[in-house]
């Protein structure tokens, strides 16, 4: 009752509102670039005069009222754009498409449209600049957008090397990673070392850490919004990059100008140029190799200055194979012979497939509406043969085995950005999703002469249903005052189970002077899926289940208070922010199972009804414009979780928790062809489970100790009579890890484009991070494994 | 040039990962005590008294000055006597139906208690075998499925521990010239004959703890309890060892016994522990697919360890061809 009372109150609110604007006009367009007509996301549109204006949305489409037959001076502004400024009198609607030209030079601009930005109801929100990735030095050598990220307060990075993103306490499966709405399950390469998302084929990249606007559900932790280049209405550019991990190609253009562009980016893996020569090096009939690639597509057809359609496409895979035909370089016919007989065959791959088909309409010139209609698809395949042969070579026995998993999205999506006044803007929409999942299925086949069998094991495919309505209402009060209110109802619904979850969201943000800004949310969060994680660090072969009677959909709640303050005259600005978060419903392995080798229903390898609770405080200073750019970046945070069978039920320190974390980006445009790039990470070490003491098991459960039988059958126990004690879960904190990334691009501009060298070392100082630790020696002598000491990356990129 | 650079980036990346050896910095801990007893039907009761040792000595003193008071429902009965070293015995022998409780002082130490009650031994019906009838395919292997039917008491919750052992000849030996069989001393003795078990029933398979005993391959039991039981129930297990083919005149025994909670509870943290604790020799599959290990279950108050009871059944198996 109390939430249809909320409902009618706000229903009646933006009625009132509606009538108060009556005797106003609407000015209305797209904010795009001048040279490539990309959509300039959140650019700002104003007018001076009555300084009212918005930011354009995530199709560069803005819209807002002015009072009728008053002059006005409308000024578009973007950040590294060039101010645009168009003064008339407001007689009527009017349509106004802003084509912004760049620039690097006009820090006045960008502090001007910083400071919107600021009094915005946007909250935890982590912007970096396209040019600002590419900057940053990398593992690999090339760009990485998640990488960035992990340089920022509250974002921490698990694994070395890895891509995956713990936001503010949460798993890598509590990130919800769009690609224009697009959802993706599995976003890295290489064991994680590299993401899959290509820097030429995004336009822009934001991620939310907190505040999580109503339009966006299905995860705890994390929003991470890309969206994709639409390709240049008016010219083809391209770029081609050689590097030594991977190489990729890049091109854009129209197919029809001004109506018809494409966009296409396709990258691939390097390493089994390596791998392959080395591995059959001491024997020519193996061979190992390892490949990933990505393939972006995208083509916008603009109908009207009202409709657009666009198909887009995502194809990306990993692939591990070995091989071994049984033959040698011996000259041993023998040996020969004998190798002959055995062939084995093993392959694992892996990636993500999407396709969407999105139509864009104005209606009027205040409802803007965008209907997506995908598919996606995550798959893990594995499979492995073996052959035997008689000396005539004929095959006597056939062995195969094969496992697949995955899942597999089919969603509608029509969302809406109503334009109700200057002070006042509706979001609303609604989307179905059908999850196909594949838990986990095995297939065995043998053929011999005695026997011909082929069985099939594992879980069965589940097929749910989710469908969720949202609506989110961006009010300004007042100059200094705003908020944001929404909610969002998710219906979920699986064979025995269904779940309505009701999620509401606050944002509140005020400013005091001109340089002080306050902020504060509110947000529920609702995750469907689980994802069974073998160590928490996002592998492939991991497993999403969805939530059941038994296993309940993951909640979370997270109150968030933030303070910016742009200190004057230095482009400087400092941001802190605090937050809570509380997780219920966690799952996680009963402990100690391996759940690869266990072929039982998933069901009894999981801990259910896990809590989390996390908190921490964040710090970054960030200066944006200038030769000199960079940011210093501090976090405090900790971060327990609570099973009732685990740890005895208490609270343990997540695997992840890392209170301590510090980040200093530094950037050097040395001159206009060089650019220097470095960045310093501090981390506390991560915590373990490590054995405190050990203690020795008596067997002596025979009868006066002359049953052989128990002794027989407990062979095992008496061979590892041995018990460890560990006192609690996560007990010991490693040592900090640290290191220093350096990275330089040397540009020259050539006849036809702008050639560009990169030249990069990770770890610059050699410093032995923990990758991870074993034992030797029966568990005496512990040995840390040091992943990455130092690596240096070049490549070579061309761009026109 | 491009080549030398090449080759100079693979080496790089190959061989500058590298293993070091670390130090872990744990402060040591004051010791605890370990105590350890199962406890049957018919047997004297054992209890082992040992203290735990920091992980560099494994030396695990043993404790021959503690005071072991035995109690029967509540009633002190006797102090159990030092036998060996670290090991007190009591001179009667444990019943069935009768709580079992101990009280154990050892100087500079918290006084440790316990309890166990032993159960009633489990009803067995009937164990039929049908020799190489199953082909494990993950093994590739021959296997004999066992049926075993036996009660279960579904008024209350109950746990239990399959085993199988063979009888054979005292005295035989093959001939392998002339594939014949020859006994030379019929005396039946028990061997333990069991290579390997597996199972896919569901009262097994709802342990989730099959993945465990596969890796091992040499578990000759299984625990289990009566959660997906009824009244009358028949398991199938698969058995390799026992009865190979008809050649081999051995009788395969089945054991069944009744185990308390706690023993159920310790014995499955245990294998836990054994399988995953992750202090063998480095193996890379460990560093993704290995979790945290896990504490032994105890039941000892101020102390580690288990005091458990367990009764037990047996029943030869029939050969169905």
């Amino acid at each position: 009752m109390k939430i249809i009372k909320i409902q009618l109150l706000f229903i009646l609110f933006i009625i009132k509102v509606n009538i108060v604007f009556a005797q106003s006009i609407t000015i209305s367009g797209f904010v795009r670039d001048y040279k490539t007509g990309e959509n300039l996301i959140g650019a700002s549109v104003y007018d001076n005069i009555s300084q009212t204006g918005i930011s354009a949305n995530s199709y560069g489409f803005y819209s807002f009222k002015i009072k009728k037959g008053k002059n006005v001076k409308i000024i578009a502004s973007y950040i590294g754009y060039q101010e645009m400024r168009k003064s008339f009198i407001a007689k009527k609607d009017t349509i106004i498409n802003f084509t912004m030209i760049s620039s690097n030079e006009l820090e006045q601009v960008i502090v001007s449209a910083e400071r919107k930005e600021y009094k915005k109801p946007e909250l935890s929100a982590l912007k970096i600049s396209l040019k600002n990735i590419r900057q940053m030095p990398s593992l690999s050598g090339d760009p990485d957008v998640l990488k960035v990220f992990q340089l920022m307060p509250g974002v921490q990075t698990g694994q070395e090397g890895s891509s995956s993103l713990y936001v503010r306490g949460g798993t890598p499966d509590q990130n919800l990673y769009l690609i224009d709405d697009i959802s993706l399950y599995y976003v890295n390469h290489l064991g994680g070392f590299v993401s899959i998302f290509d820097d030429n084929a995004i336009n822009s990249v934001k991620l939310y850490k907190g505040g999580f606007p109503a339009h966006y559900g299905g995860r705890l932790s994390s929003v991470v919004d890309i969206r994709m280049k639409n390709g240049d209405f008016k010219k083809f550019h391209g770029e081609i990059k050689a590097g030594l991990i991977s190489s990729k190609v890049f091109v854009e253009g129209p197919l029809k100008q001004n109506k018809t562009s494409f966009m296409f980016s396709a990258r691939r893996s390097n390493i089994d140029l390596f791998t392959r020569p080395v591995s059959s090096f001491g024997d020519k009939g193996f061979s190992a190799a390892y490949t990933f690639f990505d393939i972006y597509g995208k083509i916008r057809y603009k109908i009207s200055d009202k409709n657009s359609i666009f198909f887009s496409t995502y194809i990306g895979r990993d692939r591990i194979s070995f091989k071994d035909k049984g033959d040698t370089n011996t000259s041993d016919p023998f040996e020969q012979l004998d190798k002959n007989r055995y062939e084995s065959y093993f392959y694992t791959k892996w990636g993500n497939q999407t396709t969407a088909i999105r139509w864009n309409h104005l209606f009027g010139n205040k409802l803007f509406s965008k209907l997506i209609i995908y598919g996606s698809n995550f798959y893990l395949n594995s499979k492995r043969e073996y052959l035997k042969k008689d000396s005539a070579l004929n095959i006597i026995e056939n062995v195969k085995g094969t496992y697949n998993s995955g899942i597999s999205d089919l969603t509608i999506k029509y969302d809406f950005d109503y334009y109700l006044s200057n002070s006042h803007k509706i979001k609303f929409g609604l989307n179905g999703i059908k999850h196909f999942f594949k838990p986990g299925i095995s297939n065995f086949y043998k053929k011999d002469n005695t026997i011909n069998s082929d069985t099939t094991f594992g879980n069965k495919n589940i097929q749910t249903q989710e469908a969720s309505v949202y609506i989110e209402d961006i009010i300004t009060l007042t100059k200094n005052i705003s908020f944001n209110i929404g909610l969002r109802e998710t219906y979920f619904n699986s064979n025995d189970f269904e779940d309505f979850s009701f999620q509401p969201r606050f944002i509140l943000s005020f400013s005091l002077f001109d340089n002080l800004f306050f902020k504060m949310g509110y947000s529920k969060m609702n995750q469907n899926l689980h994802l069974l994680s073998s160590n928490g660090t996002g592998m492939p072969s991991d497993i999403w289940l969805p939530a059941s009677e038994k296993i309940k959909p993951e909640k979370s709640e997270q109150f968030v208070f933030n303070s910016t303050y742009l200190l004057p005259h230095k482009n400087f600005q400092l941001t802190i922010e605090a937050y809570y978060k509380e997780m219920n419903d966690l799952i996680d392995f009963k402990e100690n199972t391996s759940y690869l080798k266990n072929n039982s229903d998933w069901i009894n390898f999981v801990e259910y009804g896990g809590i989390g609770r996390t908190f921490g405080a964040e710090f970054l200073i960030q200066k944006k414009t200038g030769k000199i750019t960079g940011w210093l970046s501090y976090t405090y945070s900790k971060n327990e979780r609570k099973f009732d069978n685990i740890n005895n039920g208490f609270y343990f320190l997540s695997t992840y928790d890392r209170p301590h974390n510090i980040a200093i980006v530094f950037n050097y445009e040395i001159n206009k062809n060089i650019t220097l790039s470095a960045n310093w990470v501090f981390m506390s070490g991560f915590v373990m489970t490590f054995p405190l003491s050990n203690y020795q098991i008596e067997l002596l459960e025979t009868k006066d100790f002359n049953n052989e039988l128990f002794n027989d059958y407990n062979d095992l126990y008496k061979k590892n009579n041995i018990a460890y004690y560990y006192g609690s879960k996560n007990n010991f904190r490693l040592p900090p890890y640290h290191r220093l990334d350096i990275n330089i691009l040397f540009k020259k501009q050539k006849k036809r484009g702008e050639r560009i060298w990169q030249v990069g070392l990770y770890n610059a100082y050699f410093k032995k991070n923990i990758f991870f630790l074993y034992y030797k020696n029966n568990g005496k002598d512990l040995y840390k494994f040091t992943m990455f000491p130092m690596i240096p990356s070049v490549s070579y990129s061309f761009r026109f | 040039m491009k080549r030398l650079v090449l080759i100079l980036y693979v080496i790089i990346l190959l061989f500058y990962s590298c293993s070091t050896k670390f130090n872990l910095d744990i402060s040591e801990l004051h010791p605890q005590i370990v105590v350890t007893g199962f406890i049957t039907n018919d047997s004297l009761i054992y209890v082992s008294i040992s203290k735990t040792s920091s992980m560099d000595e494994n030396n695990f003193e043993k404790i021959n000055n503690a005071k072991i008071k035995l109690f029967e429902n509540n009633q002190f009965i006797e102090e159990l006597s030092l036998k060996d070293d670290g090991l007190y015995v009591s001179s009667d022998t444990a019943k069935i139906g009768i709580e079992y409780s101990i009280t154990i002082f050892v100087n500079g130490f918290d006084t440790l208690k316990s309890s166990t009650l032993i159960p009633t031994p489990p009803i067995l019906n009937e164990g039929i075998v049908f020799p190489n009838s199953y082909f494990d395919q993950q093994q590739s292997r021959y296997a004999s499925e066992v049926l075993i039917s036996f009660e279960d008491n579904i008024e209350t919750e109950n746990f239990y521990q399959i085993s199988f052992y063979g009888y054979e000849y005292k005295g035989s030996y093959w001939d392998w010239n002339t594939d014949t069989y020859t006994i030379t001393d019929s005396t039946r003795v028990n061997f333990h004959g069991v290579q390997y078990m597996n199972s896919e029933d569901p009262i097994i398979l709802n342990e989730g703890d099959m993945n465990f005993y596969r890796d091992k391959g040499n578990i000759r039991s299984f625990i289990f309890s009566d959660e997906l039981l009824i009244k009358n129930n028949t398991l199938s297990i698969f058995i390799g060892g026992i009865i190979e083919t008809d050649a081999f005149p051995n009788e395969g025994v089945c054991v069944l016994r009744s185990i308390n909670k706690d023993f159920y509870k310790f014995q499955k943290s245990w294998i836990r522990q054994l399988f995953n604790q992750g202090l063998g020799d480095f193996n890379p599959a460990n560093m993704f697919l290995s979790k945290n290990p896990n504490e032994l279950y105890s039941n000892i108050e101020n102390g580690l360890g288990i005091f458990a009871g367990y009764s037990e059944s047996q029943i030869i198996l029939t050969v169905v061809d």
